[in-house]
């Protein structure tokens, strides 16, 4: 049985960091909705540009990638964020630099912070000795689950299903035989998984995912489930032993009490503050989240009185505020498909989400009064996080054909990341704001949905090829 | 005919007005398609291209036995589908009494140097030279680029150029590699393919471990046989479509162009150093351009093709032999392309000559006259020759 689980930091907080490329939400299915049209660049970035036909060649180049509408603009944000950075590198801007590192770390060092202000003000409530880990684990009300997964999507093909099912079963068929957990989880195609041993997290039993719950709550410590199918694909459910993860139980369990104490925490701050929400607030948080896919940031081109990070606070408070420059930045730090969600959601959602910020913001304040900071090594280790992502990025475009200021060079980037279909590495939100700030940049949403149904017509045109001529022309 | 470069501009324009060839489908950018493709040629280039990069695994059909895990892993220098100097694959054949044997009963002249896990728990590892080699090489991975139209080129062009009894008395005395079936092979650096689709089906096969339609059959290791249950994916395992796919999209990668030069004295040395190319007898086997025939796709047809080879077999000398194929002796080589000569690091077929002065004086044989020559050449006329070169 597998016994190699081993205890992996999660940073829950750098979720943008790793997103695979190709599953980012999406509902909007655009087949046959738009016509190809004289249209300009799909994306302008200073003096780049991403024309119609070329991101068309990349969505062909991908195959099987999906052609929704957010995976295209996913990739084409991306496209946006690289083309920003390859300028600014080669005007020979410091990508290391103060500012840089500031807009890049922005969200994550606030994170720090108030984690380790919530450390802090809750001090042993969530302290759990072995003992009581061991015990909690003995009970089954706590679940540690880990899991490979095999991929299909909606319009996996039956063949593709069915070699997907195999390979799942050869993995199984290797971890009964004495194979390593390690060795199975190399094979999962859950990339947020994959590089933390598979780990699903600790859980109650209701709350394990629908399709996996019955296999998950019948293992026994030490067990892997037999092959289960859900939309996400084919999965084996591994629940470690305790031997095996005792320090990573005792602090997942640690971190799940904490996390509940500091829900209740936060629910008497806000009985006892009454923050008010402007009523313009969910509309200025509603634009914010527009802002980023619409093309133009604020502050350039001509914003001015319409800008919604200029103006009142979006909430206050007796003795505070939550002013609009603190939400722009949460805003715009969200994953796509949140901060999508965000547009669409009702007041009362938003009117939530903006209360969440103000308790961050009040316990970020509450921290600074009591001299809450990062430790020089935490800051450090941001740091370095920031340095290794400018080094793989300007690593990348080198690799793909010559220096960053090369425009070909970005061009073959693009082609290596979708054929290759690699994980990309998103510039974080806010560093990519200030990538583009003196650049000027547009993203054409018509030219985008243009592009797809091009992609779509020379798939098309190179099946009926195959379908009608074997292959021949 | 022997055409320079320049002197092919002259001969397109004169036939513009009649229906001769089309202008060299080169681009400036290494690893783009063939210019006018239609939409669907251009979709079916990008789809290959795609599984050209592919990662593969065992589950897909990599190996049991393989080099490497995808095309792109060995042809991707200057860009995808060029050649590339990282993966070096190890051949080994016998030649005896005039005869080349591949060593099929041994494995094969192709040693597979990567096994995957499923494989070496079986107790099996990669392959091993065959004790009964009597050479063996470490060749680099040439550049695929053009290769669409170097298929097009009519058998009577390479059958017009080829001269194997040197009746002329150049000293040169290229022959077509022909096949044990007849035909004529024009790929590879020994000449030992015929079609393109051959061409990737061997590296398919012989580098990636898959198996195809039309061959079925798994590589044996050293010639034992594997075990079944090391290979999780039914043969062949690679099907006809995605076959045509890869093949498709390295047909219709173009070669690229040589270097535009302004004018000026390096634009002038250079033309002294293509008459150079001509004057010492490099012409004589690296011809400048060939011309493609009838072709599935127009932009293959009736195209001028700017290779600088013949396509020929010529004997390079005993200095240059290593392996050998049925179609070759060890030291016969086929004209290897010379477009894209600038964006190489390393020549010849193994890599081993690191400049263009070196990859020319290690020609020998049928070339000993030439090298004479360019061994007499003047610093001047030297250099723009080896500039020359360095556009093409």
């Amino acid at each position: 049985m597998p016994s190699d689980l081993v205890t992996v930091p999660v940073r829950g907080m750098s979720r943008y960091r790793r997103w695979p490329a190709w599953v980012l939400a999406t509902s909007l299915a655009l087949a046959g909705c738009a016509e190809e049209s004289p249209l300009g660049p799909v994306a302008r970035v200073g003096d780049r540009a991403l024309t119609s036909g070329r991101l068309a060649d990349l969505l062909v180049l991908g195959q099987p990638l999906s052609l929704d509408s957010g995976t295209v603009a996913s990739l084409v944000d991306h496209w946006v964020s690289m083309a920003a950075l390859a300028q600014r590198a080669a005007a020979g801007d410091d990508l290391l630099g103060p500012e840089a590192m500031e807009a890049s770390l922005w969200l994550e060092r606030r994170e720090a912070v108030l984690e380790e202000e919530r450390r802090e003000r809750l001090g042993d409530v969530a302290t759990v000795t072995p003992a009581a880990a061991a015990e909690a684990f003995e009970s089954d009300t706590l679940v540690l689950l880990a899991h490979v997964l095999r991929r299909t999507e909606a319009g996996t093909s039956p063949a593709e299903r069915n070699l997907q099912r195999r390979t799942a079963e050869a993995i199984l068929g290797g971890l009964t035989s004495g194979g390593s957990w390690a060795a199975a989880v190399a094979q999962s195609e859950d990339q947020e998984t994959r590089d933390e041993t598979g780990l699903l997290g600790l859980m109650r039993p209701d709350e394990v995912p629908g399709p996996l719950r019955a296999a998950a709550t019948q293992l026994l410590p030490g067990q892997v489930s037999s092959v289960v199918e859900s939309p996400a694909g084919f999965h084996i459910v591994y629940r470690p032993r305790f031997q095996d993860v005792a320090g990573l139980f005792a602090r997942l369990l640690s971190e799940r009490i904490m996390a509940e104490s500091d829900t209740r925490a936060g629910r008497e701050l806000l009985d006892r503050i009454s923050p008010r929400v402007s009523p313009e607030g969910p509309a200025v948080v509603r634009r914010l989240a527009v802002l980023p896919v619409e093309g133009e940031p604020p502050g350039v081109a001509g914003q001015g009185g319409d800008d919604p990070v200029v103006g009142s606070p979006v909430a206050t408070w007796d003795g505070g505020g939550l002013d609009r420059d603190i939400v722009a930045r949460y805003v715009w730090s969200l994953p796509d498909p949140d901060r999508a969600a965000l547009v669409g959601a009702p007041d009362p959602a938003v009117t939530a989400f903006v209360l969440e910020l103000v308790k961050r913001e009040i316990r970020f304040r509450d921290g600074a009064r009591r001299g809450v900071a990062l430790e020089g090594e935490r800051e450090e280790a941001l740091r370095e996080v920031h340095r290794e992502d400018v080094s793989f990025w300007l690593g990348e475009l080198a690799a793909a054909g010559g220096e960053p200021a090369q425009g070909a060079s970005l061009d073959r980037y693009m082609e290596r990341l979708v054929a290759r279909r690699v994980a990309l590495r998103p510039v974080p939100p806010l560093l990519r704001r200030w990538l583009l700030e003196p650049l000027g940049w547009r993203v054409d949403t018509e030219a985008m949905l243009a592009s797809t149904a091009l992609s779509r017509r020379l798939i098309a045109a190179a099946e009926e090829i195959e379908t009608t001529t074997g292959g021949r022309p | 005919m022997k055409l320079t470069r320049y002197r092919v501009m002259g001969w397109v324009l004169i036939c513009a007005a009649c229906t001769g060839p089309g202008e060299a489908p080169t681009t400036d950018v290494p690893g783009e398609p063939l210019p006018g493709l239609t939409d669907s040629e251009r979709a079916r280039f990008l789809l290959g291209r795609a599984l050209f990069e592919r990662l593969a695994t065992p589950q897909e059909g990599l190996g049991p036995l393989f080099n490497a895990e995808r095309c792109s892993d060995c042809h991707d220098s200057p860009a995808i589908g060029g050649g590339g100097v990282r993966i070096p694959v190890l051949k080994a054949t016998r030649f005896v009494d005039g005869t080349c044997s591949l060593l099929v009963d041994g494995g094969g002249d192709n040693i597979q140097q990567r096994a995957t896990p499923l494989l070496v728990a079986a107790g099996m590892g990669p392959e091993e030279v065959p004790s009964a080699a009597t050479a063996t090489a470490r060749v680099v991975a040439p550049p695929l680029f053009g290769l669409g139209l170097m298929e097009a080129i009519p058998d009577a062009e390479l059958a017009r150029a080829a001269d194997p009894d040197d009746e002329d008395g150049d000293g040169i005395s290229g022959r077509v590699a022909y096949m044990p079936d007849g035909r004529s092979a024009r790929f590879g650096r020994k000449g030992d393919a015929v079609t393109v689709a051959d061409f990737v089906d061997t590296a398919l096969r012989f580098e990636l471990g898959f198996t195809t339609e039309d061959h079925p059959t798994e590589e044996r290791r050293n010639g034992v046989v594997l075990p079944r249950d090391v290979d999780p994916m039914p043969d062949p395992e690679m099907d006809a479509a995605t076959m045509r796919l890869l093949t498709d999209y390295v047909r219709l990668l173009a070669p690229p162009a040589p270097e535009r030069l302004q004018k000026g004295p390096v634009a002038d040395s250079v033309r002294r150093g293509e008459t150079v190319f001509e004057q010492v007898g490099c012409a004589g086997c690296h011809t400048p351009v060939l011309t493609t025939g009838e072709a599935g796709e127009g932009a293959l047809a009736h195209r001028i093709v700017p290779l600088y080879s013949d396509l020929l077999l010529h004997d390079l000398g005993g200095a240059a032999s290593d392996v050998c194929t049925p179609q070759a002796a060890p030291g016969e080589y086929r004209t290897a392309p010379l477009w894209g000569l600038r964006y190489r690091r390393t020549y010849l077929h193994d890599g081993s000559a690191t400049t263009l002065g070196d990859a020319v004086t290690r020609h020998g044989g049928e070339a000993a006259n030439v090298i004479q020559a360019f061994g007499s050449l003047g610093e001047g006329d030297r250099a723009a020759l080896l500039r020359f070169l360095q556009t093409l």
